[in-house]
């Protein structure tokens, strides 16, 4: 989360940037997070309500949405220029449609989730990011959600933070990286370059680190 | 209550309306129609100092919460509980009761750096 805000806040004026990273962990119970406005307490019950791992660590966000378990799941950040004030929808759809796209040239079937024309669309967030699919969340053709994210907006700069869930395409996380990487450069006209993390990122992520992400003031502040 | 078209805006899309010496602040009804339905505000306390162009309060959407920036230096007076027990507001009535803060004015001189309400429609205009 920390490096995440420290490539957000640092982002050079149309520059996209595109993270993978995964938590220190076996993979099974490693961290939860979730979004910015939700009440820590709330966050707790439900975290023991799903049974998940009391002693993960839980760390609020800088992006909105719900909570996220992150047990052996994709998760990768994108940090993109959002100069035009535009609906949140319209990122969303781009960024899934990218996806998608990336996806079905590796031979994966997914879809964008839209809600029964007839139900009426009740403002709100689904407390567990997996809990259901929302608008143009990534869905399998059998309905269940296998991507969702959350977005930030700063100044003229977006960040989303995505988590995909790897087990339904019985793949290497290195394919569906591939993926990501091919349909969100495509959808974003962005040809991607491997690059380490520049030293100054490093070090603005540790301040965060030490001054935000791993401070109750930060996780618990609300 | 406000004014929209004797208000000043910014770029990101706040508003602000002068009552003398002080002033009162939300975002634009572009902006809450491009935000959409706002679920969450997190409003600057009562007391603080602010600096114009400071990231002072967010508002959150469907998964996605947005800076506001404060249009003008000065000391947050009064914030509008309303708009934060019923988020709902700042959709509904953007310029009336969906106001964030009232802040005491450092130095009225900046507003007049900010854009009136022709200039904000031809901002949008260019923009679309």
């Amino acid at each position: 989360m920390a490096l995440d805000e420290a490539i957000f806040e640092g982002a050079e004026p149309d520059t996209c940037y595109l993270r993978f990273f995964h938590w220190p962990g076996s993979g099974h119970g490693d961290a939860v997070t979730f979004g910015v406005s939700m009440v820590y307490a709330k966050v707790e019950a439900a975290v023991a309500a799903h049974g998940f791992p009391l002693n993960a660590p839980l760390i609020r966000r800088a992006t909105g949405g719900g909570i996220v378990y992150h047990d052996g799941d994709l998760t990768f950040s994108f940090v993109f220029p959002w100069s035009r004030l535009s609906s949140p929808g319209i990122i969303y759809k781009n960024l899934h449609l990218a996806a998608h796209l990336g996806l079905r040239s590796r031979g994966f079937e997914t879809r964008l989730w839209a809600p029964p024309s007839a139900v009426e669309q009740v403002p709100g967030i689904n407390t567990e990011c997996f809990s259901g699919p929302e608008p143009k969340d990534l869905i399998l053709p059998d309905g269940s959600k296998v991507l969702g994210g959350a977005l930030r907006r700063r100044g003229e700069t977006g960040l989303y933070q995505g988590s995909m869930r790897p087990e339904p395409f019985h793949a290497e996380k290195s394919i569906l990286k591939d993926a990501l990487v091919e349909g969100i450069g495509l959808q974003w006209k962005v040809l991607f370059e491997s690059q380490e993390l520049p030293g100054e990122a490093l070090a603005a992520a540790e301040r965060l680190r030490h001054t935000k992400y791993a401070v109750d003031r930060w996780n618990k502040r609300r | 209550m406000p004014d929209p078209k004797s208000s000043r805006y910014m770029k990101s899309h706040e508003w602000v309306s002068l009552e003398g010496d002080e002033a009162v602040v939300g975002i634009s009804d572009h902006a809450q129609r491009e935000i959409t339905d706002v679920v969450f505000i997190d409003l600057p306390k009562t007391g603080r100092k602010v600096a114009k162009g400071e990231a002072v309060a967010v508002v959150e959407s469907v998964k996605a919460a947005f800076d506001i920036y404060a249009p003008v230096g000065g000391e947050i007076l009064a914030v509008n509980d309303a708009v934060t027990q019923n988020p709902g507001l700042a959709n509904s009535s953007p310029h009336n009761e969906g106001w964030f803060f009232r802040i005491k004015l450092d130095d009225p001189k900046e507003a007049e750096a900010l854009m009136d309400h022709a200039a904000y429609e031809a901002f949008l205009s260019s923009q679309s």
